[in-house]
């Protein structure tokens, strides 16, 4: 999702949000819905990192948290990004959402150094001198397809 | 997997916080649980032998499979059993049963298996576009363990499984040894 401005600047907007008092960013184009408080059903055979099932108008949305892939510590929180991709039905469990924001295309840096969690980043954005990293939902999905066999 | 047809009978079983579902076609009768011996097979859940009839089959204890990995709460200690035709299943399951038939010194019939759960069922009519599917990131692999797709009722989820398909996981490939994985 980005725009192009008359100075050819190319926007492309991120939801940034909290995993307790990390920070991480999610391409605005992959973010359907924020969700506040739903109940989390019991899912078997599943990682860790994954909570089980919620349910979003009828379906059943898989509820991953991060902080259990990148820290192995639950995230007491009941909020949820609801991920946009319809069939993947994915929502991860949140702290909140900091805030929208529309970052110029040039900004988007390749992170060099890996720390925690560091697989599931490739980029980052710079905010108010801030490196935020990008999180890739794709890393994300290919964990859970190696995890779960 | 389910027939096109919209409307079809499925089996409900109620647990306490959570229901399971099971394709009407998958069993042919139902009666009520009569122990009629233990079995020596080494499995956890293929430890009895009911009596149906004049005949003594084989029961396979789904509401422990389902308590041990779906972590219900039994909240009735009366169950019933629902029986199956065994050439109704899958060839793979077919031939594992035939394996574990053949280590059985007792006489049970070889053509009917029973599964026994709680007596909180019940046969509804219900629409197949209903089930919805879990995520595609698993969704083969939970088909291949028994769980076809999921329902949400009355802040209830429902599943709808395989029974073909858990018996073939439970008891896996040893003939009696029960294998399945649970993180």
């Amino acid at each position: 999702m980005s725009d192009k401005t008359s100075e050819n600047i190319e926007l492309v907007k991120f939801v940034i949000f909290n995993i307790d008092q990390k920070v991480y960013a999610l391409p605005g184009n992959m973010v359907r819905e924020i969700i506040i408080g739903y109940k989390v059903y019991y899912l078997p055979f599943i990682p860790g990192y994954i909570r089980g099932l919620i349910n979003r108008h009828g379906e059943p949305y898989t509820v991953v948290d991060i902080k259990v892939l990148f820290e192995q510590e639950r995230l007491e929180a009941e909020k949820y990004i609801i991920i946009r991709d319809e069939t993947d039905k994915l929502a991860l469990i949140i702290t909140e959402i900091s805030k929208i924001v529309n970052i110029d295309q040039k900004e988007i840096h390749p992170i060099t150094s890996h720390s925690e969690g560091g697989d599931f980043f490739n980029n980052s954005i710079s905010i108010e001198g801030v490196e935020i990293p990008i999180l890739e939902i794709e890393s994300v999905i290919r964990k859970i397809k190696h995890d779960i066999k | 997997m389910i027939s096109n047809s919209v409307y079809r009978d499925f089996l409900f079983i109620h647990y306490k916080y959570k229901d399971f579902i099971v394709d009407r076609n998958r069993f042919s009768s139902s009666v009520s649980f009569n122990k009629k011996m233990d079995v020596d097979i080494d499995s956890k859940y293929l430890k009895d032998v009911i009596e149906y009839g004049q005949e003594k089959i084989l029961n396979f204890n789904l509401d422990q499979y389902l308590e041990d990995i779906f972590k219900i709460e039994i909240d009735s200690l009366s169950k019933i059993c629902i029986i199956s035709k065994i050439d109704q299943f899958s060839i793979k399951t077919q031939e594992l049963l035939k394996k574990i038939f053949s280590k059985c010194n007792e006489s049970i019939t070889r053509e009917l298996i029973s599964f026994s759960i709680t007596s909180k069922s019940e046969i509804k009519k219900n629409s197949i576009h209903a089930f919805k599917s879990l995520s595609k990131i698993y969704k083969d692999q939970f088909e291949e363990k028994g769980i076809q797709y999921c329902f949400f009722e009355n802040d209830r989820i429902q599943y709808f499984i395989d029974i073909d398909k858990i018996l073939l996981n439970s008891i896996g490939q040893t003939g009696g040894n029960d294998e399945h994985n649970n993180w």
